[in-house]
């Protein structure tokens, strides 16, 4: 009796692996939206061009997590990395040379949630909490041969440079919710949703222009707001 | 035989034969609700270009005194789906459904535009529409809640098709238009869904869910090219994204094929 009053005072710990997806990490939706919008106005108005428009980017999630639980709260500090497949896209005007538009991005965030538990069977739960979220953000836009579409591109207030690349650091907000259940005595599996928020200050500009000389400009905003889905695996650790 | 047959129907068939001695229990059933804000924006390059507004509908809102306008809401869609879930080892399960959409209450209007070429303000019609079916599988976990409830807890992703129409006339212009856009195509917007059931009977639930779909088509070009008339022949390709995000509420009931 003595020991496990002593087991419910001091918690518990556990450590976990998770996989999931997300969609449009770094939120570059609107910007490639913007590019696709140009490329097919041209086409439209011009045959014989031709155009390859840019995909949304699905990136699938690979994480870790370290929980401790004490009684009805929960502490999670977690660690979720998002890296999709670049994406590409392409504008060939009439007579002219294929200028290639390929999007690099990469999301790594650690969220630390503080939450509430609601225990309904031995190591069977549902939780919800919120936090903080340190965020690391990388968005690199490369074009091949930015002078065929310059013209086109500058017009809707969209880069020409050879390459833009934006990095930074950051703190966001999140919230998450999830559930899980019992496979043994030590370890469980769960599904989690992170929906988080976050923006940087604008950042300076580390590509360079047509001409190849590097440049500052234009700066930018990295929006991390976006939705995690992820499956997990857990292990509670003895204490 | 019957419940073994049902059971194949019910897609979840290839996972059952080594399941079925493990505590499998397969549900189907029917669910219907709304979905606000459904197609979200409904952006589009006719809108942002000719019309300014930059967010779409939200954009599309504004009235003047001397000219007749009226509110423009964002769409409400109403739904109506199937689903099957398998229930395995007590607190796994696997959800297929699929349901369709359609914009219900809401998207039309009457707004006004500036005209750069006449220096002057216009009233304009504004019409939107969109339907469209998905059909989600979602993974997840089932903790049954006291004795006679459950709770899932389930993420996935869904096929989605869907068809986004827009209308925009103007008779009042000096050089009267009508211009139309249409937009269909499929793409996999991710789900989360949440879910709890109570039980009326030992096989016959209610349940009543939220759900959250997150994806979007890439930019489409319009299907309709041929209006071109007026308007100094602008705006006839239109483009645009179709917008599967949003929450969507839900109320149903499924049957078990054994009892709990």
């Amino acid at each position: 009796m003595i020991s496990s009053n002593r087991v419910l005072a001091i918690g518990e710990i556990a450590v976990g692996m998770n996989v999931g997806i997300t969609y449009d990490p770094n939120h570059l939706e609107d910007e490639i939206n913007k590019y696709n919008i140009v490329m097919e106005t041209y086409k439209e108005s011009n045959p014989g061009s031709r155009v390859s428009t840019i995909d949304i980017p699905y990136s699938p999630l690979l994480g870790f997590n370290f929980r401790y639980q004490f009684n009805y709260l929960l502490f999670r500090l977690g660690c979720h990395l998002a890296k999709p497949v670049y994406t590409e896209g392409s504008i060939t005007p009439l007579g002219g040379v294929k200028n290639k538009i390929r999007v690099t991005t990469y999301q790594n965030s650690y969220p630390l949630s503080i939450g509430f538990i609601l225990p309904l069977k031995e190591r069977t739960y549902f939780f919800m909490g919120v936090g903080l979220a340190y965020n690391q953000a990388y968005v690199k836009i490369n074009q091949s041969v930015p002078s065929q579409s310059s013209s086109l591109f500058s017009g809707a207030g969209l880069s020409t440079n050879r390459r833009d690349r934006y990095t930074q650091d950051f703190a966001g907000y999140h919230l998450i919710f999830g559930a899980e259940v019992p496979i043994n005595k030590r370890f469980t599996v769960s599904t989690e949703w992170i929906h988080q928020e976050g923006r940087s200050y604008p950042l300076n500009n580390g590509g360079i222009d047509e001409s190849g000389n590097e440049i500052i400009l234009p700066r930018r905003t990295i929006n991390v707001e976006g939705d995690f889905i992820l499956f997990g695996v857990n292990y509670y650790i003895k204490i | 035989m019957i419940r073994r047959l049902l059971a194949f129907i019910l897609f979840t068939q290839p996972f059952s034969a080594p399941l079925i001695a493990a505590n499998v229990n397969y549900t189907i059933g029917i669910f219907g609700g709304v979905m606000p804000s459904f197609g979200g924006s409904m952006n589009s390059s006719i809108q942002r270009e000719y019309f300014d507004s930059e967010s779409g509908i939200d954009g599309m809102r504004r009235s003047m005194s001397g000219i007749e306008t009226s509110k423009i809401d964002r769409l409400t869609g109403i739904f109506l789906g199937i689903q099957t879930k398998t229930i395995f080892r007590d607190f796994y399960m696997i959800r297929f459904a699929g349901s369709y959409c359609n914009g219900f209450i809401g998207g039309s209007g009457k707004s006004i535009f500036y005209s750069t070429d006449y220096g002057n303000y216009y009233q304009l019609e504004c019409d939107y529409s969109f339907w469209e079916f998905d059909f989600p599988l979602t993974l997840g976990l089932s903790i049954p809640f006291w004795k006679d409830a459950k709770i899932f807890l389930s993420c996935g992703v869904a096929f989605a098709y869907g068809e986004y129409k827009n209308k925009f006339t103007s008779s009042t212009y000096p050089d009267p238009f009508t211009r139309k856009g249409s937009f269909s195509k499929w793409a996999f917007p991710l789900i989360v869904l949440l879910e709890g059931e109570y039980f009326i009977s030992s096989q016959i639930a209610v349940n009543s869910t939220i759900s959250y779909y997150r994806g979007s088509t890439k930019v489409l070009t319009d299907n309709t090219k041929n209006d071109y008339l007026g308007f100094g022949m602008n705006g006839a390709v239109d483009y645009a994204k179709i917008d599967f995000s949003g929450y969507r509420f839900s109320m149903g009931v499924s049957y078990y094929y054994y009892s709990i």
